[in-house]
């Protein structure tokens, strides 16, 4: 990008200079006021007479649903008052999200009586309530996550002129809050380990590097809008995306069966009638494993026919993509509604012995009697315990969406992206012109990545620290610190770049891109099939 | 970091030059020198270690308990290939510890090749400017034009506006015009130096940690002694023990388990936390002192950490509360004894609490055992020593147990003496039988936590501020800005824009600082 001189002129502001640079940040600053009002309310209520923190979290979803859609809207026909509401309800929904964030505080500490905050010598110690801080689970980090990455984009948009950057961060959020709500907001025991002052700054300082990490994407992706880059070109990676998930990490479908199974589960077995899902075993749901194989086919046409569109400039291919873009559009949505229909309605299910392949019944039987003690056991005793395993909860078994909320929230965020795409791809002149100068957008891009680059670095020693603190090292390759360290590496990377070759614009963007897939890898994939201190992969 | 008008770096005016073709070892460890000291080396030497450790992530090392499980289910070809590769232990490979140790060399010959670059940046002040030059920075502002006021009168607006906006000022006369040379934040052009300087002190606490610290486990139980810990070595999938002396001894005086729900098992789902309480005695000095070891609460001696690392899920007891019926019958009498602890009955008879077993079973063989781990049917083992100095042993069990004890003879003659006060099991504070000990030597800690705070410290003060430097040339009636940033361009534009509002008069009423 050209270092050409930037000319501003105070006729047009950014902002109003008679007005207190306080309020401009109010949209962010509001939430946060209302958000510690909220959990003192329901201190004074108690659990049975306010809201429950899962109920909130789907009021902060559709907020920052309705916001994004004003955001996006905003780009093609921009007006005034559609901005400023798009800003205040995505503000609205980060104030539902905090708040259903410290409320869940409260119901832990509740949970417990607040026992963690006595010592073993029974003394009282009242800072101790950063026992029961929600970053227990994944559920807590994505919930955190999702109102770090509110927090920035809102503070960032205190600049009218960036108001745009709303329009891709709050897609992302609301993906990350439906991750969230598959997962589950159900409470879990805090592990001794986790036990610590620790946790809090870690994992905070965590929520708010993957949050502006987020927004450094998303600001990315504008500027390779505006930057000229094809929205056809995007969906190539989109689809390709969703395609890798399919074949590569979904242990969902099948192309050989052309099924699509989930992990049933037994309601009311686990602790307050929780269901106990049966890792290993997999269900196939009738009839939605067609529509699933039919959408990637559609979407493997796309990256056809967009791969020569972008090389060949054939204007044939592009319409013959979009067809079959749209097409697998239809084919995603039709098997989603299939797919949560059949969770909803099949109740009582039952899993033939027969049916099971052999590997999976290993793995049954290897986790009913739990890894030691499989170890002194013969393959056919293991089968043996598998399928009684299979005959005690014989027509007992339900489908629910908490049992692999990864890959379900995979097959809604190829949706998402796949309508991404198509928007993009209508009118691109009316949406470039709706963004900011290239400028302002590396600008931002540089801003953002340099925070998350430092908040990753006091990730990685606040972890450091902890895990020097309770396994006796400060380093030891867990794959979840390799990952973030990985992530840093390539925003270092970015950095550098940008020093040693004056690299900025496009091939910047490309970086930012690579740092926030990393950390989503880290997030996400290491946590789910990696094994290690983080994981909770089976 | 850009700067404004930078003069290229020696060593790279050294690299462009044109060379003398000659093969001469000066020349060559110049060029060497080049490469290893530049930048896009670096950049390399990042993307690769990036890649190894993407393979360490998604190839599972041999440290991991799952290992063995994944080393069994690869194919001869590839556990032949990622062996040979070093794959399975990519993290203390020697050429990954060669490359960071390169990346260590490249950070301190990049930084020294930039260094004079930084300070000359950070030190020189233009003082004087002309319209010409503010019109030529990266961030300008359109000239102001205000005819009322003199050149002077503009000068003081200006002087103040930055001064307003916490800008250093330094104002000069010159050819009729008026420079003021605003200026904050000049020390983070050294903000990158004092990232690598940290970074570099963390590498080193590592390679300490690599080259001299030394890690393993000791089980611990309330009255046993042991001066060895434990050191796992790692041969893929084979995995041995090392014993280790240390220079003191540890002696359990105490485990103790906090938990959720008293009345369910130890299991780590339902507790709070574990306490281990041991006596240190030092070989060399025979000083003793009592540590007190929790999860998150480590204990340093000598420069040893010990860690609560984990427990063995085997039901123990840490005391027990006793109903004593004397011999010869008359009132009963409840006792509490801590394990290895004694108590004394009225008749001056010690009881000792030896062990505990959860769920006490009498093998074929005749011998005491517990077949499981749960409190199925707990026992304590007791030592009774008379006031004579006679010593028997007991083993006491809850009441309804004990009936069938009772009733059944030959039961009762293996499990107790003949004579003797009769005791029922009443109560038990239920805890682990062992707490397993993390022990830790490491002197490269101390670097890392140095390193570490310098970091954060130094990148909190390289990101989230910045070198912003702007001149305000005032003339009769006009004003010309330009300036420029190396971060947070858009912060220094509202800065500009908030010192024209002043200058043609606008006092915004927020805090500007």
């Amino acid at each position: 990008m050209s270092q050409a001189v930037k000319s501003i002129n105070a006729t047009t502001p950014q902002l109003d200079l008679r007005r207190p640079a306080i309020l401009n940040y109010l949209p962010a600053l509001l939430p946060i006021l209302g958000a510690i009002l909220m959990v003192l309310a329901r201190r004074q209520m108690g659990a049975g007479n306010f809201i429950d923190d899962g109920s909130l979290i789907v009021i902060a979803l559709l907020c920052f649903i309705t916001a994004a859609a004003m955001h996006l809207t905003d780009l093609y026909a921009p007006m005034q008052g559609l901005q400023k509401a798009g800003l205040w309800i995505a503000s609205l929904g980060f104030f539902f999200n905090l708040s259903s964030w410290l409320v869940r505080w409260v119901n832990m500490g509740d949970r417990e009586g607040w026992r963690r905050m006595t010592d073993h010598d029974g003394v009282y110690h009242t800072w101790w309530f950063f026992s029961y801080v929600p970053f227990a689970n994944l559920y807590d980090l994505s919930l955190a996550f999702a109102f770090g990455a509110a927090l920035t984009m809102l503070l960032i948009e205190h600049r009218p002129n960036t108001r745009f950057v709303g329009a891709l961060s709050l897609p992302l959020i609301c993906l990350v809050l439906i991750l969230a709500i598959f997962i589950g907001s159900e409470i879990n025991h805090l592990q001794p380990v986790l036990d610590s002052y620790w946790r809090p700054i870690h994992v905070g300082v965590a929520s708010l590097s993957y949050g502006i990490a987020l927004v450094s994407f998303a600001i990315a992706v504008m500027f390779l809008i505006k930057d000229g880059v094809k929205a056809e070109a995007m969906g190539i990676f989109t689809s390709l995306f969703t395609l890798i998930n399919l074949v590569v990490f979904s242990k969902a479908f099948s192309f050989s069966t052309l099924s699509f199974s989930l992990n049933p589960g037994v309601p009311g077995a686990g602790e307050g009638g929780a269901t106990v899902f049966v890792r290993h075993l997999r269900a196939p749901l009738p009839g939605v494993g067609p529509f699933v194989a039919i959408s990637a086919l559609l979407l493997l046409i796309v990256v056809a026919c967009f791969t020569v569109y972008v090389l060949k400039q054939n204007d044939a291919m592009r319409r013959w993509g979009h067809w079959a873009l749209r097409g697998s559009i239809v084919a995603q949505i039709v098997g989603l509604g299939v797919l949560f229909y059949q969770i909803k309605s099949i109740r009582g299910l039952s899993v033939p012995f027969a049916s099971v392949a052999p590997q999976q019944l290993l793995e049954l039987g290897k986790q009913a009697v739990g890894r030691m003690q499989a170890g002194t056991m013969s393959v056919e005793q293991l089968v043996g315990v598998a399928n009684q395993v299979l005959q005690d909860n014989n027509g007992k078994m339900v489908f629910d969406v908490k049992s692999n909320p990864v890959e379900l929230a995979a097959l809604i965020t190829s949706l998402v992206l796949s309508l991404v795409i198509v928007l993009f791809s209508l009118q691109p002149e009316r949406l470039r012109a709706g963004l900011p100068s290239l400028e302002k957008l590396d600008s931002l891009i540089y801003k953002t990545v340099g925070a998350a680059f430092a908040g990753i670095a006091i990730l990685l020693v606040t972890g450091a620290i902890w895990a020097n603190e309770s396994w006796g090292k400060y380093w030891g390759w867990d794959p979840k610190e390799t990952g973030a360290l990985v992530a840093w590496l390539a925003y270092a990377a970015y950095l550098h770049t940008r020093i040693a070759h004056g690299w900025s614009g496009r091939r910047s963007a490309y970086f930012a891109l690579l740092g926030f897939l990393l950390v989503i890898f880290t997030y996400l994939g290491v946590s789910y099939l990696l094994p290690g201190m983080h994981s909770y992969a089976e | 970091m850009e700067n404004l008008n930078q003069p290229q770096p020696v060593a790279k005016a050294a690299r462009t030059a044109p060379e003398k073709k000659s093969f001469s070892i000066g020349a060559l460890i110049d060029r060497f020198l080049a490469v290893i000291s530049s930048v896009p080396f670096g950049i390399i030497l990042l993307v690769i270690l990036l890649t190894l450790a993407m393979i360490g992530m998604l190839i599972q090392q041999q440290e991991l308990d799952t290992f063995a499980t994944y080393f069994a289910s690869l194919t001869p070809a590839e556990r032949a290939i990622y062996g040979r590769l070093g794959f399975f232990d990519v993290y203390h490979a020697g050429y990954f510890n060669f490359l960071l140790l390169l990346l260590s060399l490249n950070i301190i010959l990049a930084s020294i090749d930039y260094f004079p670059k930084a300070w000359k940046n950070m030190r020189r002040k233009k003082l004087t400017a002309s319209p010409g030059f503010t019109q030529t920075l990266r961030i300008k502002h359109d000239p102001i034009e205000l005819p009322q006021f003199s050149r002077e009168a503009l000068a003081e607006r200006a002087k103040e506006a930055a001064k307003a906006l916490q800008y250093k000022v330094k104002v000069t006369d010159k050819d009729n015009r008026t420079t003021i040379f605003a200026e904050r934040g000049a020390w983070n052009r050294m903000g990158a130096y004092a990232v690598h300087v940290s970074l570099l002190t963390v590498f080193a606490g590592g390679m300490l940690t690599s080259l001299k610290s030394h890690q393993g486990g000791m089980w611990v139980q309330t009255g046993k002694t042991d001066d060895k810990m434990m050191r796992n070595v790692f041969n893929l999938d084979q995995v041995g023990q090392q014993a280790l002396e240390l220079p003191f001894t540890v002696e359990g005086l105490d485990i103790r388990q906090t938990l959720v729900d008293k009345t369910k098992f130890i299991d780590s789902g339902n507790t709070l936390d574990w306490f281990t309480k041991v006596k240190i005695t030092d070989k060399q000095t025979n000083k003793t002192e009592e540590a007190l070891i929790h999860m998150n609460k480590p204990y340093d001696y000598r420069g040893y950490r010990m860690f609560q690392a984990s427990t063995q899920e085997m039901g123990g007891a840490r005391n027990v509360k006793l109903r004593v019926t004397p011999e010869g019958g008359g009132a009963a009498q409840e006792i509490e004894i801590p394990l290895n602890g004694d108590a004394q009955l009225a008749d001056g008879t010690k009881v000792h609490y030896i062990e505990f077993v959860p769920d006490f079973v009498l093998t074929p063989q005749g011998q005491v055992d517990s077949s499981s781990g749960q409190y199925n049917n707990p026992s304590a083992h007791l030592e009774l020593t008379k006031p004579t100095g006679e010593k028997s042993r007991v083993w006491t069990f809850g009441e309804q147990f004990q009936k069938q004890v009772d009733n059944d003879p030959a039961l009762k003659s293996r499990l107790m003496p003949p004579n003797g006060p009769k005791f029922v099991l009443l109560d038990f504070e239920k805890a682990s039988q062992a707490h397993m000990l993390s022990i830790q030597y490491d002197p490269g800690a101390n670097w890392f936590y140095l390193g570490s705070a310098m970091l954060c410290a130094s990148l909190f003060g390289v990101f989230f501020f910045s070198h912003q430097r702007l001149w305000i040339v005032c003339e009769d009636g006009k004003v010309y800005m330009g300036g420029d940033a190396n971060r947070n361009r858009l912060g220094f534009e509202d800065r500009i824009k908030r010192i024209a509002a002043r200058i043609q008069g606008v006092t915004p009423t927020e805090n500007e600082a």
